[in-house]
């Protein structure tokens, strides 16, 4: 699935990122996101699976990357 | 009934009488003050000037030495105590010993509170206080022998933690072969239960001597898959983990819930956190009955807002609020280039100290699973459970002294009653019977008082006598030694009455030693607070319970013998 959303980066234990789409949607990413991505608006490809992690954050699932983010 | 009554005064005589003789005011036997030597070199300077000292006097006797000489703090102004770097420590103090203006000169002495370990950031690992760790750290095996399994990102093996205590352990995340960390997520939780600790290196642990058993379930990005969790639990079960930390959660996967529940069957502690949702609704398995759900608060102890609550918090432990400064879980972790002392929170971080708090009481031999769980709840503190912090928050010495205390003043009396039943049988004389239920009460749960009394405790002879004759191998050799077979068995009420069950005056004693013996065998199956080596499970209950009743049959034969000696003595 692809994705349009904005990136925020969550102190919580290591650090997460979570992807906040138009319409309220919030998806934990699993794979690579540089941290001058914080807070920017990506396109995001991945597919979207049960969140199990350390997060542990009030999300609708994991999306696990399967191509590199892009700004939108 | 008029036996039991006498029963009953005896012991109570006993254990009076015993706790009289230890509020006795003893004489005082103190050490000569020894000087206090000056050695050359730069170094920091105490100065206690005469009370009544001005800021001006201060600054003469700083001109003097050619220091800026300060106050310690602006409350020790008044009783004149100042300080300052100087470049020549004995020089300094030569200078000012004979100073009218001075009552007191020596160098600054690095002070440490008895049974503090020497890790130079202790000091700012607030969390290590609140949840009384050090208890753990001054009298107990400090979870020696205990396998604690870090279910999360993997652990890497950093400067302060100890490569001996850190098992290969697998990884289940596809495509990863090895359970070395590569977040610093799993480094940082397995650091909170076993960092290496008083070796003057970086920070502390809970549990130092805890062993750990790495299980990567979770991508470097901090994910992982439900089967992925549920086979890194059957893993840890299979590899005799004692204790599972779970800093992990999501939505409810059966196939979680369904290792979990093997494992608890097997006897091994769950604690898993509660979530960072900071809203109503604990993360699974956070959630489940077989888990302790653990809660995180920050350092002014009340619920951290990143925390979830409701029903399935079962404790709050300390897991940081990284928004105040020096506020966050502080422990050595895998980083670029090396590792780092970082600071995190969340409840991935409140989970391992319960974690640790259960390894280092499953260490003292005293508790098994179902008893550390349950202690660890009731000691907490906290009225009511609530849905913020569960039962309460996180309190080591207080669990530490519920199931020492407690345990040891009841296997006191299970052997005192014990022995003073048996005894009885015998139909001898009142002083035949009480001193068999006092050898039976002591063999049994020791002095189980005296370690609490004023100025006694940390002395190894009082952690000797403050338990039963059983745990004096562990007490003197270490944990490891209370799983040896012949330990915790009849071996010691058989060397004893085989060679002596025919002299009649040490009879009341064998009887004691026997009873009290079986009846600590008899509580240790019971509690399966002791597992001997090569018996697991049901097994070792089966020998301990045997051997109890071989301990009994010696007491009751030796009653017996008495019962016919008194009837021919007539």
């Amino acid at each position: 699935m692809t994705v349009h959303g904005r990136l925020e980066r969550v102190d919580i234990g290591m650090g997460a990122w979570v992807l906040v789409t138009s319409d309220g949607m919030r998806l934990q990413i699993d794979g690579d996101v540089p941290e001058s991505l914080a807070g920017v608006e990506v396109v995001a490809t991945g597919s979207r699976q049960e969140s199990h992690g350390f997060a542990m954050l009030p999300v609708n699932g994991t999306l696990v990357l399967t191509a590199p983010l892009t700004k939108a | 009934m008029n036996r039991a009554t006498m029963t009953l005064a005896g012991l109570v005589a006993v254990a009076a009488g015993v706790l009289g003789t230890g509020w006795m005011s003893p004489d005082r036997v103190l050490p000569e003050v020894p000087a206090v030597v000056s050695t050359g070199g730069p170094g920091q300077l105490v100065v206690d000037m005469v009370d009544g000292s001005t800021d001006a006097d201060l600054a003469s006797v700083g001109a003097l030495l050619g220091v800026d000489l300060r106050w310690v703090h602006p409350l020790a102004e008044d009783d004149g105590l100042a300080h300052a770097a100087v470049p020549d420590i004995a020089a300094a103090v030569a200078m000012l010993v004979d100073d009218v203006r001075v009552e007191v000169v020596e160098p600054s002495v690095q002070l440490h509170m008895l049974g503090y370990p020497n890790d130079p950031m202790l000091d700012k690992q607030w969390h290590l206080m609140a949840m009384g760790a050090p208890a753990g750290w001054a009298k107990t095996p400090q979870g020696e022998g205990i396998v604690v399994a870090v279910i999360d990102t993997g652990v890497s093996v950093v400067e302060d933690l100890d490569a001996d205590r850190v098992l290969e352990g697998a990884s289940f995340v596809p495509g990863v072969t090895s359970a070395q960390d590569d977040n610093g997520h799993g480094t940082h939780v397995a650091g909170t239960i076993a960092q290496s600790t008083n070796n003057g290196i970086g920070v502390a642990g809970v549990a130092p001597l805890a062993t750990i058993l790495p299980v990567k379930v979770l991508s470097a990005s901090g994910s992982g898959t439900s089967e992925g969790i549920a086979a890194g639990i059957d893993y840890a079960v299979d590899e005799g983990a004692d204790v599972i930390n779970l800093s992990l959660g999501g939505s409810y996967s059966l196939v979680v819930h369904t290792a979990i529940r093997k494992a608890r069957e097997q006897g091994v502690v769950v604690i898993a956190a509660a979530g960072n949702s900071g809203r109503r609704g604990v993360s699974w398995p956070g959630a489940l009955s077989e888990t302790i759900g653990v809660g995180a608060t920050g350092p002014d102890g009340t619920r951290a807002p990143y925390s979830s609550f409701g029903e399935g918090v079962d404790i709050a432990a300390p897991g940081g609020d990284t928004r105040i400064a020096g506020g966050g879980v502080l422990q050595d972790t895998i980083a670029p280039g090396g590792h780092a002392y970082r600071e995190l929170q969340g409840t991935s971080m409140a989970a391992p100290h319960v974690a640790g708090a259960a390894a280092v009481l499953l260490s003292t031999g005293t508790c098994g699973p179902d008893c550390v769980e349950e202690t660890l709840l009731t000691s907490a503190h906290g009225d009511v459970w609530d849905e913020a912090m569960g039962h309460g928050t996180l309190d080591l010495e207080r669990a530490l002294s519920a199931t020492g205390d407690y345990w040891r003043a009841f296997r006191f009396f299970l052997g005192a009653l014990a022995a003073g039943a048996i005894a009885s049988l015998a139909g001898a004389r009142k002083r035949f019977w009480m001193t068999a239920a006092a050898i039976g009460g002591l063999t049994a749960g020791g002095l189980f008082f005296l370690d609490n009394l004023p100025g006694l405790s940390g002395r190894w002879w009082v952690a000797l006598l403050s338990d039963g004759l059983l745990t004096w191998p562990s007490t003197l050799l270490g944990a490891w030694a209370a799983r040896v077979p012949f330990v915790y068995s009849a071996a010691l009420p058989l060397a004893l009455a085989l060679p002596l069950a025919g002299v009649r005056r040490v009879r009341p004693i064998l009887i004691g030693v026997c009873a009290g013996v079986g009846g600590v065998l008899l509580h240790a199956a019971a509690t399966q607070s002791v597992e001997p080596w090569l018996m697991s499970g049901s097994w070792g209950s089966a020998w301990l319970v045997c051997n109890s009743v071989v301990a009994g049959l010696v007491a009751l034969s030796l009653a017996g013998s008495e019962q016919l000696d008194q009837k021919g003595a007539e």
